[in-house]
C-alpha cells in the first residue's frame, strides 16, 4: 500500500501548472485579439459631431441659429478606447484527504472428540484457525485553480495621436 | 473580475439589446448604426456576452478623460464653455 507521502508525491502537480499556463496564455490571446478588434470597430464607428453653433440675436429680437458643417469623428477620436485585461495572478489549490484503515482478525476453533470402546479407545482434536486482514484506503482530492485579471493600459502605439486644430473664431465679446 | 464595465457591443443582423438584457445588462447609448450600442454590463458577462448567438463582438471600452475632454471643448460641453 502506497504511503500517503508518496500519494502526496504522486499528485501531477508539473502538469497542473503546465496546463493552467497554457489555459492562461490561450486566454490572454483570445482578449487581447478581441480588444483589438474592438479597437477597430470604435475606429470604424463614426458619429457626426457640429462642432459649433451660431445664435444670432437680430435687432427686431428674433433668434436664428446656423450649425456649421457636421464632421465625422471615430468614436476613438471621441475618446472611447478598447480596455486591455492582463492575468496578474493565477494559483493552484490542491486538497487532498488520505484515509487508511488496516484491521486483522484470527478465528481459532478447537474441538476435542475421545471415546473409549472395549479394549480399543480414540482421541481427536480438531483446531481450524482463519485469518483475516483487510487493507483500505480512501483518497479523495479537489482541485481549485484561481486567476486574477486586471485592467492595463493599451499599449502605447496602438492609437494616433490626435492633434485639434480649432479655426473658429473666436465670438465677439458681448455689448453693453 | 468583478464589478460593472462599459462595453461596445455589434449585434449580428440586428440591435443587440436582448443579448445585453440577458447579460444582466443595459443598454446606455444607441448610435447611428442600431446594431451598434454601448452597454453597461457586470464583467462577469463578459465571456457570455461574447459568445451569444446575437452578438457578433462584445468588447469592454474605457473613455479616455484627455481625449473625450477634447471631444467634449470641442462640441461645447466642457464647464468653461458653459460660463461663457
Amino acid at each position: 500500500m502506497a504511503s500517503v507521502g508518496q500519494e502526496l508525491l504522486d499528485v501531477p502537480l508539473p502538469d497542473m501548472v503546465t496546463k493552467l499556463a497554457l489555459g492562461i496564455a490561450e486566454a490572454q490571446r483570445a482578449l487581447d485579439e478581441n480588444s483589438v478588434e474592438t479597437a477597430q470597430i470604435l475606429a470604424d464607428t463614426t458619429i457626426e459631431v457640429i462642432p459649433a453653433f451660431t445664435q444670432t440675436i437680430a435687432a427686431n429680437g428674433t433668434i436664428t441659429f446656423e450649425a456649421s458643417d457636421p464632421v465625422e469623428m471615430s468614436l476613438i477620436q471621441v475618446g472611447l478606447n478598447p480596455t486591455f485585461y492582463q492575468f496578474a495572478e493565477a494559483s493552484i489549490e490542491v486538497t487532498m484527504d488520505i484515509k487508511t484503515t488496516t484491521s486483522s482478525e484470527t478465528n481459532i476453533k478447537v474441538s476435542a472428540k475421545a471415546s473409549v470402546g472395549f479394549a480399543c479407545w480414540s482421541a481427536s482434536v480438531r483446531v481450524d484457525v482463519s485469518h483475516n486482514r483487510k487493507f483500505q484506503k480512501e483518497v479523495r482530492g479537489t482541485s481549485r485553480l484561481f486567476t486574477k485579471m486586471v485592467p492595463v493600459p493599451p499599449p502605447p502605439r496602438i492609437f494616433p495621436e490626435i492633434t485639434v486644430i480649432d479655426n473658429r473664431v473666436p465670438a465677439p465679446p458681448p455689448g453693453p | 473580475m468583478e464589478g460593472r464595465s462599459l462595453f461596445f457591443v455589434l449585434g449580428r443582423g440586428g440591435p443587440p439589446d436582448a443579448a445585453v438584457r440577458a447579460a444582466g445588462g443595459q443598454v446606455v447609448t444607441r448610435l447611428a448604426d442600431p446594431r451598434r450600442v454601448l452597454a453597461v454590463a457586470p464583467l462577469e458577462a463578459y465571456g457570455g456576452l461574447s459568445k451569444h448567438p446575437a452578438v457578433a463582438l462584445a468588447g469592454p471600452v474605457s473613455i479616455d478623460a484627455q481625449r473625450f475632454g477634447s471631444f467634449a471643448k470641442l462640441v461645447g460641453l466642457d464647464a468653461s464653455q458653459q460660463e461663457t
